[in-house]
């Protein structure tokens, strides 16, 4: 019982801790692959020192929603951390509080705030991006439908610890059509939900064509770093969930033990990290796709996780 | 290798194969068009490659053999040499409806095409099933493909894609007398060669490949 709560704080502190490391890992590695320099990879650490020793600055004309928003998109991924498999690949014991659809709500909540945020100042640029990630969010939306419908077809279960045991019991389950369709699809939603380059360009200055930068323009000092946070902990999330349930739930601790656990760190940021390197490429041999583009992205990945689902239900 | 495992093989180039065809209702290039369907015709030889060791028929190896020469290698450089401006073109190919709508569709073709092939292959070897399942709906794709496309060349890589279909089914039901294969094979160079060949004199008559907009049977009929 001690062991699972001390396991479980170091599956948060993983996340809370790594997630700016990974940003700026990602980072870095963009710009070497274009020939650049590129800051340290601990960027984005100094970023969030100074922003929390900045001054905060509210308008006075927002509501409480500008004020909690921060705090609710900082939760949200902690919150799904939980529920996942990040450290073990035995369950703890939030593990059944929440499926995957659960997750799903608690990431939407997030969406949901910043949105609201981004117009309750009446910034132009924020009411703009809110409704341009909104629209890429309905589009996402379909698709995880689909996703979860194939992996409970396969798996029985959309709980995470039990889909991930599901692919690694046999290599034929790995191997299986379904199974390497839904990963595509994963990797094309992460891209779409994080901002990353086919839907938005991340390191874009110009505001008209913010999508997911544009919700965060009015904070300042606090609550920009918990945003900035935030984002960076969502895309870990996703990736884990992409990587330990999905893709390749190897190097998970299967004891109870805390020196286990402590194993399972560097082979889980070893694969972390080869998923960064991944969408650092995929990031840097694409451009980025004109607005109106973005629903036949969207509607692809739609038609790879429902051609997955129709593997799964019809083929032998 | 054992059974199982060719059979799960047979079941991903086959599902990858669906994959292509739904691309190629997504592309917008005439390149990617081309290279998608270079990519259909190595999954098909894969497919044939795999079904001939599962059914330990000689025949399907010649066929496989005759499939990656013909199909991934001969019909695209025979397009590229007769139809080489259509195919660099930059310009984005026309559809008559909307990408996403049209992917919507053809999903639902994709159902409907099992639901109806389901009954028959109930029974079947697996590995035919797979196939004569997947050869359905890819023929149906084709089609549909063929009707949404306006301009000549995408139109001649669905009729391609419909003969890929037809072909997909075809290896997993004839494994002893792989005449009509051989046929199939050979045959399909021909057709690329007439269409491109009847492309290209529309294309120096006319300047375009747009098929969609000869409506008329003289030029001087239509409308301003």
């Amino acid at each position: 019982m001690f062991e699972h709560v001390v396991i479980n704080i170091m599956q948060l502190a993983y996340v809370l801790l790594l997630a700016p490391l990974a940003k700026g890992v990602l980072n870095r590695m963009k710009e070497r692959l274009q020939g650049k320099a590129g800051p340290s990879i601990f960027q984005s650490y100094y970023d969030l020192r100074k922003l929390f020793a900045k001054d905060e600055i509210v308008s006075e004309q927002s509501s409480w929603i500008f004020r909690a928003a921060p705090y609710v998109a900082f939760i949200a991924p902690l919150l799904v951390t939980l529920l996942i498999p990040v450290l073990t690949d035995y369950p703890l014991f939030m593990a059944f509080m929440a499926d995957m659809v659960g997750a799903g709500f608690i990431l939407a909540l997030s969406g949901l705030f910043t949105a609201l945020a981004a117009v309750d100042t009446a910034n132009p640029y924020g009411a703009m991006g809110a409704s341009r990630t909104r629209m890429v969010g309905f589009l996402v939306e379909p698709v995880f439908m689909m996703i979860f419908f194939a992996v409970s077809f396969t798996a029985n279960s959309t709980i995470p610890y039990i889909v991930q045991q599901q692919w690694v019991s046999t290599p034929a389950a790995f191997f299986e059509p379904a199974h390497l369709l839904l990963v595509v699809a994963m990797l094309m939603i992460i891209l779409a939900e994080t901002g990353k380059i086919p839907v938005d360009n991340p390191s874009g200055d110009f505001e008209l064509a913010m999508i997911d930068e544009a919700k965060n323009l009015e904070y300042s000092g606090r609550g920009a770093a918990l945003m900035h946070w935030a984002g960076a902990m969502k895309l870990v999330v996703l990736l884990t969930v992409l990587l330990n349930v999905l893709l390749a739930p190897w190097g998970l601790a299967s004891k109870v033990s805390i020196g286990a656990v402590l194993l399972a760190v560097p082979l889980i940021a070893l694969k972390m990290l080869i998923a960064l390197a991944v969408l650092a490429v995929i990031e840097v041999s694409f451009a980025k796709l004109r607005l109106f583009r973005i629903p036949e992205f969207l509607g692809a990945a739609f038609a790879v996780a429902a051609i997955a689902m129709i593997a799964r239900v019809f083929l032998p | 290798m054992t059974a199982s495992v060719l059979l799960s093989l047979n079941t991903l180039v086959a599902v990858l194969f669906l994959l292509t065809a739904f691309m190629m209702i997504s592309a917008r290039q005439a390149q990617a068009v081309l290279y998608l369907y270079v990519g259909q015709g190595l999954l098909l030889a894969a497919s044939t490659m795999l079904l001939a060791a599962h059914f330990a028929s000689p025949e399907l190896v010649i066929v496989a053999a005759i499939t990656l020469l013909a199909k991934p290698i001969a019909i695209p450089l025979l397009i590229n040499r007769l139809l080489s401006p259509a195919l660099r073109r930059r310009r984005e190919l026309s559809s008559v409806l909307g990408i996403p709508v049209a992917l919507i569709i053809a999903l639902l073709l994709a159902v409907v095409a099992y639901a109806v092939a389901r009954p028959q292959v109930a029974g079947q070897d697996p590995a035919a099933a797979t196939n004569l399942s997947i050869g359905l709906v890819v023929t149906l794709l084709g089609v549909f493909l063929l009707a949404i496309r306006r301009e000549a060349l995408p139109q001649l890589f669905a009729l391609m894609t419909i003969d890929n279909g037809v072909f997909f089914a075809g290896i997993a039901i004839t494994t002893s007398s792989a005449l009509v294969e051989f046929a199939a094979a050979l045959e399909g160079v021909m057709v690329v060669m007439i269409v491109a060949l009847l492309a290209r004199t529309i294309a120096l008559t006319l300047g375009s490949t747009d098929t969609g907009e000869m409506t008329a049977l003289r030029e001087r009929e239509r409308k301003p």
